[in-house]
């Protein structure tokens, strides 16, 4: 089996999946907020075509 | 010189940070692919086993670059802050506020590999160690950096207040780091890597663990980038949000 260690098998396998889960929620809390803080952004913009001053100023 | 200190603050400008950060990101994430999956299937399966402590020296491939990252981040926060309250830079700031939930997250991974690691070798998953000590202080601090984010609202004072928090808590991200080095009654081992090169573990694990690093480096990188941009973002809006209702 492809992912047999030998003797540490599970001890491996625990901390690789418990690293790259976490990882992931990081990397797809991230990616969400991102988005939605973009399309936000963009209905607020769409809302307000005169809003370029505004945002230049921050 | 002078052009370098320019173009280092440069970036202090949010629109020059996002320019610039708009045309780097995708490389980031290339290089964070190529770097973490070569590191990663090379110390899994291309390594033999350590002569004492079996095939469970494959845990250091997530372990040390998790380790690496939860004490420089917290280091690059401490030079963000510092530059914050001397300069009031606000990217400064948010790469700060951006990073530490990055930080928090890799000191909890390798404390858990750690924990994971250190019972069949150890025969204990935790010890009241120097280095195990002061990663659990480190953790503590990354906490109370979020929640002071996560629970006030934005001011110039809630900001001095994380920033001194991050320099005090730099204390204890140094200790985790030199821990080791101070007491030498510890559990843990001296350090995995080292200039010299005596030190060093055998290259047969020391370049894929290298490139293991660099991919949780660049991983980091596409992140922070990714969370300053969206914290800029998010600070747009809720300038415009209060401009457009008064």
């Amino acid at each position: 089996m492809i992912l047999d260690f030998g003797k540490y098998s599970f001890e491996i396998l625990i901390s690789y999946l418990s690293t790259f889960s976490l990882i992931l929620i990081l990397v797809i809390s991230t990616y969400l907020n991102s988005k939605k803080v973009k399309k936000d952004l963009d209905k607020f913009k769409n809302k307000d075509p005169n809003d370029s001053k505004k945002s230049q100023s921050i | 010189m002078i052009k370098y200190r320019k173009n280092i603050w440069e970036f202090a400008n949010p629109n020059n940070f996002l320019r610039i950060t708009n045309k780097i990101t995708p490389f980031f994430i290339i290089l964070t692919i190529i770097t973490l999956s070569t590191g990663i299937i090379w110390g899994l399966f291309f390594t033999p086993e350590d002569y004492r402590q079996g095939s469970s020296v494959k845990i250091i491939y997530v372990h040390v670059p998790a380790a690496f990252l939860a004490i420089n981040i917290y280091f690059m926060m401490f030079v963000t802050s510092v530059i914050w309250l001397i300069r009031r830079h606000h990217v400064s700031l948010i790469a700060a506020k951006s990073a530490a939930p990055i930080g928090f997250i890799m000191t909890l991974s390798a404390i858990l590999t750690g924990a994971i690691w250190g019972k069949p070798i150890w025969g204990t998953y935790w010890a009241w160690d120097p280095r195990l000590t002061s990663f659990s202080i480190l953790l503590m601090f990354y906490i109370g950096y979020i929640s002071i984010w996560q629970t006030m609202k934005f001011s110039d004072k809630i900001a001095d207040l994380s920033s001194w928090l991050c320099i005090i808590g730099s204390i204890f991200a140094l200790m985790s780091r030199y821990a080791v080095f101070f007491w030498d009654q510890g559990l843990h081992q001296g350090a995995s890597l080292s200039l010299d090169k005596k030190e060093n573990i055998d290259d047969v694990f020391y370049f894929p663990l290298l490139l293991s690093m660099a991919g949780f480096v660049f991983l980091f990188l596409t992140l922070l980038v990714i969370k300053i941009k969206t914290e800029i973002q998010k600070r747009r809006l809720n300038i415009l949000l209060s401009t457009g209702n008064t």
